[in-house]
């Protein structure tokens, strides 16, 4: 939630052996048409009343100042947990 | 210009869940994609108190045990509002759509291609459901199903996008044009299709 937006450079793949957890109050944006969340995986995306999870274009929501850029499988989930 | 969602028609999403994936997804917006918001193939999701909105689709289901429920919302996107594709080799549960809304989208708000022969308990299905002021051209809103196969009921309103596929695959025209179709359809009776629906008693989607 800190560093969001994140924003989605490529094709992000959750595998199978990984879960990602979005936090609620993230931001979660696609810079261009190219782009897709793929889960093979598990993806808890649980947000609350105020505080939304929210996929979106970058063109919707975007900040440059503060977004974390997310590329393709390197983001690690630590703990063994597998990889984004 | 809409990001977002690549591919080729309504398999691609901002969110794209593939086989053995599984999503649970609460309050949560999707919203500006090309193509769809939310596509779930073989895999499993659970959608809640969510937002599917100026995307080309909302959500759609290819052969997934995925479920909208408790008062989302599929609103204004410029096609579909919710696409489910099931053949008769799937086995698995159902697409289900509850106690949500289905609103203002620019074609049918929930259009179903399910084969025949597909059994009950993996057929797609909803109730409790507002579904009304889509704007598909031929019909030009839905109402959620229940599919019976093995019997066919022309549904007796004309706001229902149903097509089914054939054992080959094939496309075929949308069910009430014909009754070639082994497949049964119920409508809710309180889709009024002038944004004044009320939903529907539980018993009406569930017979």
């Amino acid at each position: 939630m800190a560093n969001s937006p994140y924003v989605v450079v490529g094709t992000v793949n959750v595998w199978s052996i990984a879960t990602l957890t979005i936090e609620p109050g993230v931001v979660v944006e696609f810079d261009n048409p190219f782009r897709t969340l793929s889960v093979g995986g598990t993806l808890i995306a649980v947000g609350t009343a105020n505080a939304r999870i929210v996929f979106t274009s970058i063109q919707a929501t975007a900040s440059p100042e503060t977004q974390v850029v997310m590329e393709p499988q390197r983001v690690h989930l630590g703990n063994g947990s597998g990889f984004v | 210009m809409r990001y977002g969602g690549y591919g080729s028609g309504y398999t691609y999403a901002l969110l794209g869940v593939t086989s053995g994936g599984n999503v649970t997804v609460d309050h949560s917006t999707f919203s500006h994609s090309q193509w769809g918001g939310l596509h779930v193939s073989s895999a499993t999701a659970d959608v809640a108190h969510s937002l599917f909105t100026q995307n080309r689709f909302g959500a759609s289901f290819y052969g997934a045990a995925a479920t909208i429920r408790a008062n989302s919302l599929i609103s204004s996107n410029s096609e579909y509002g919710v696409f489910m594709t099931y053949t008769s080799s799937y086995a698995s549960g159902p697409g289900v759509i509850n106690n949500s809304a289905v609103v203002n989208n620019g074609l049918q708000g929930v259009l179903l291609w399910v084969d025949p022969g597909i059994a009950t308990t993996s057929a797609p299905r909803g109730t409790g459901n507002n579904i009304y002021n889509n704007a598909g051209t031929r019909h030009s809103s839905a109402t959620v199903v229940i599919l019976r196969p093995g019997r066919l009921q022309v549904p007796s309103s004309p706001f229902l996008a149903v097509r089914t596929i054939s054992r080959s695959g094939a496309h075929r025209t949308p069910c009430g044009t014909t009754r070639t179709q082994r497949v049964g359809l119920t409508t809710a009776a309180t889709d009024r299709h002038d944004g004044s629906a009320t939903r529907p008693d539980m018993s009406d989607t569930l017979a």
